[in-house]
């Protein structure tokens, strides 16, 4: 107990104070009042009645919600574990270049595509497969195929929305997977190569298992990122068409913001709060045991 | 070196004193207007500005649409409204209950002499929604058809007064797009993947046929909806226009003559004058009523109106008001240029003046005022209302093939009466 005397315990609680104070103001307090609205009738702006359950037994019978809740889902499936692994692979890529030039122009030119916010991204996208004018459609036209709207048909919007995401955020993945590789030490590499280990092999006992931390905490941060998607179907799609990519925070915005329906958003908004902290707990529970059966 | 610190001291003290100890109230604006719009109101702004030395307008161009909307119902939560805005009046039926717009007292508007006589009847009483004026009309615009003259010349579509022959009848329509198919890949350019403009064609053949798209909470009582809806997707199937069109193309197409005819607002008469007196339009082009499908006449309208914010926590200061009024006043009687942007002034004095009459291509599509439809007034339309969303969401696959007339209507019918 003597270890920490009274000085270092005041200047420790000084030093998480800000943090503490920000957290509470920026994210406990909306978040509990968001929970109290949700058992509100509430309008976008002011208080309503207090109407109990109504709101989540509004929900529960709302078709929308769940076609939205699998639109998530799909979301997630065409993005999480692509993202990851094609993440993994250009690390792996750029880990093996031995100019510090080139290595560090690719990666550059990887991570570009992330600085950019949103709305750049999709007019960029926009523009380029614009039924009428888009580059991509010209390669269409090249190819001898016939020109597709992406963002406007069915079978296209969810596959194209998550390439475009893909593209946007790869660039962080691949940061953090270049961090982990370079902690593994050299010398694992060297003593197999004497002991005439293949490249394959290499990769499967060697880089695989110690890489995997770094892939758990990737597909635990991919999962909590899209499943909170929202800007690029906003923007890219609308949620259409006829609502086969209306997602669940989408939702949220059209009830609270267009109906003005501000108890009810809340109720969805919460119902996704619970299911973003269970799946990610519950994935990175899942991974880490794996790391430990290893 | 010290004397160019002491210039920045001062001038930065002269920055820091405030407006008001000039006796100037700053007006601050909010509106949505973009394009040629946007350039003819800043110009509006501009010889308000130069002609008023106690009134400042300082003006903010926002996001159109459903963010402009919910950005002034945030703001005027927490009192950081702006005095004035552009306002739809489609959309008063959705404002009014949310206690958005600050009514304006006969008192208040009569002192700068705004009063009902002044305004076309549908255009007043849509701004007296909910009993109580909630602001002043500026124009109405409403949907035309833009044409290339030397196209529709060369496939025989023009009379000898050089008006097109196409806009009489579905058939007759048809029968000319099939000439103009020949000659275009497009004939017409439309901007197929927007719901909004779909919406606005969409209503307007709507009503050429008598049919209506609210009645007594009913949504498309009948067929008239999926025969509306089919007139559209009849057009994309034959090729007469692009499909999964964004905005922006289907004007691009119009106007490097990639398509003869272009559907839109009156809105881009300025783009295209504009275009056309810098030599970048390389066609003698024309504006009239849109083409008249079916039994009557009628083109989908709106109108931009100017309205006060209204805030429970910063109510408008009196000073403020008398300001803002006296601009709503003057942008009021000098609507004649705002009509330039291809509008037609809601001031039925500007609109009978001899300077409009005279007005080109203003007075070649005039009778819009008497053909004119506008939303049936509910909460669910409107501009950027779940109407539009619908439009984007269900009719706007269909006409480029992806459901059927029935089926997309059914599913505007669930999705629009659900929300009423």
């Amino acid at each position: 107990m003597n270890k920490y005397n009274k000085k270092s315990i005041i200047s420790s609680y000084l030093l998480i104070f800000p943090f503490v104070f920000f957290y509470f103001l920026f994210l406990l307090y909306p978040t509990i009042y968001t929970l109290i609205f949700s058992f509100t009738n509430s309008p976008l702006i002011g208080w309503g009645e207090w109407v109990g359950m109504e709101n989540y037994i509004k929900l529960w019978n709302d078709k929308l919600f769940w076609k939205s809740l699998k639109n998530t889902f799909v979301f997630v499936f065409w993005t999480v574990a692509p993202n990851t692994i094609i993440g993994l692979i250009c690390a792996l890529m750029i880990n093996r270049i031995k100019s510090y030039l080139l290595s560090g122009t690719l990666l550059a030119c990887f991570f570009l595509p992330h600085i950019l916010p949103v709305t750049v991204v999709t007019e960029i996208w926009g523009w380029m497969v614009s039924k009428q004018f888009g580059i991509i459609q010209e390669l269409l036209d090249f190819w001898g195929f016939k020109r597709i709207g992406f963002f406007s048909q069915k079978t296209w919007a969810m596959p194209m929305v998550a390439l475009i995401t893909i593209w946007w955020t790869v660039g962080f993945n691949i940061l953090l997977f270049i961090a982990g590789l370079k902690n593994i030490s050299p010398d694992l590499y060297e003593a197999s190569d004497i002991e005439g280990a293949n490249a394959f092999q290499q990769f499967r006992f060697i880089t695989w298992p110690l890489i995997w931390p770094i892939t758990a905490l990737v597909l635990t941060l991919q999962l909590i990122f899209q499943l909170k998607i929202f800007d690029q179907m906003y923007l890219l799609t609308g949620g259409g068409p006829f609502n086969s990519t209306i997602v669940v925070l989408q939702l949220v915005y059209k009830q609270g913001f267009q109906l003005n329906k501000g108890g009810y958003a809340s109720a969805i908004a919460m119902v996704l709060f619970a299911i973003i902290v269970i799946s990610s707990v519950f994935q990175y529970q899942l991974l880490r045991n794996k790391d430990e059966k290893q | 070196m010290n004397k160019k610190l002491l210039s920045i001291v001062t001038g930065l003290f002269l920055y820091l004193i405030p407006v008001s100890a000039f006796a100037v109230t700053e007006v601050i604006w909010w509106d949505f207007l973009g394009g040629g719009d946007g350039v003819r109101m800043k110009k509006l702004i501009e010889s308000f500005n130069s002609s008023h030395d106690d009134i400042q307008i300082n003006a903010t161009t926002l996001e159109w649409g459903v963010p402009f909307y919910v950005k002034v119902q945030t703001s005027a939560a927490i009192g950081e409204q702006p005095d004035m805005m552009t306002y739809h009046l489609s959309r008063f039926p959705l404002a009014v209950p949310t206690g958005v717009l600050r009514p304006i007292s006969k008192a208040e508007l009569a002192s700068v002499g705004i009063t009902k006589d002044r305004f076309f009847p549908a255009n007043w009483e849509a701004a007296n929604f909910g009993g109580a004026t909630h602001g002043v009309p500026l124009d109405i615009h409403a949907n035309v058809m833009y044409f290339n003259a030397e196209m529709l010349a060369e496939a025989g579509l023009l009379d000898s007064n050089g008006d097109p022959t196409l806009l009489d009848g579905i058939d007759n329509f048809m029968a000319g797009l099939a000439k103009l198919d020949t000659m275009v890949e497009y004939p017409i350019g439309f901007a197929s993947g927007n719901g909004g403009m779909i919406w606005r064609w969409w209503y307007s053949i709507l009503r050429m046929m008598d049919g209506e798209f609210i009645v007594d909470g009913k949504v498309c009582p009948g067929d008239k909806c999926e025969r509306a809806t089919q007139v559209l997707i009849d057009l994309v199937e034959k090729g007469y226009m692009p499909s999964e069109t964004d905005y922006g193309s289907a004007k691009a197409m119009f106007a490097s003559g990639q398509s003869a005819i272009h559907i839109n607002g009156v809105w881009e008469v300025p783009t295209f004058v504009d275009l056309r007196k810098n030599n970048e339009l390389g066609f003698k082009f024309g504006v009239r009523d849109m083409p008249q499908l079916f039994e009557k006449e009628a083109t989908w309208a709106d109108s931009h109106a100017f309205a006060i914010p209204h805030s429970d926590k910063k109510p408008i200061s009196d000073e403020k008001l008398k300001a803002v009024l006296t601009v709503m006043g003057w942008m009021s009687d000098n609507s004649l240029f705002w009509a330039s942007a291809g509008h037609i002034p809601a001031n039925k004095d500007i609109v009978e003046s001899v300077f409009y009459n005279n007005m080109e291509p203003n007075s070649d599509y005039a009778n819009i005022g008497n053909n004119m439809v506008t939303a049936p007034s509910s909460h669910v339309t409107g501009v950027a209302s779940p109407t539009y969303d619908a439009f984007q969401n269900f009719i706007m696959p269909a006409v480029n093939g992806q459901l059927s007339a029935e089926e997309a209507v059914q599913m505007v019918r669930d999705d629009v009466e659900s929300l009423m």
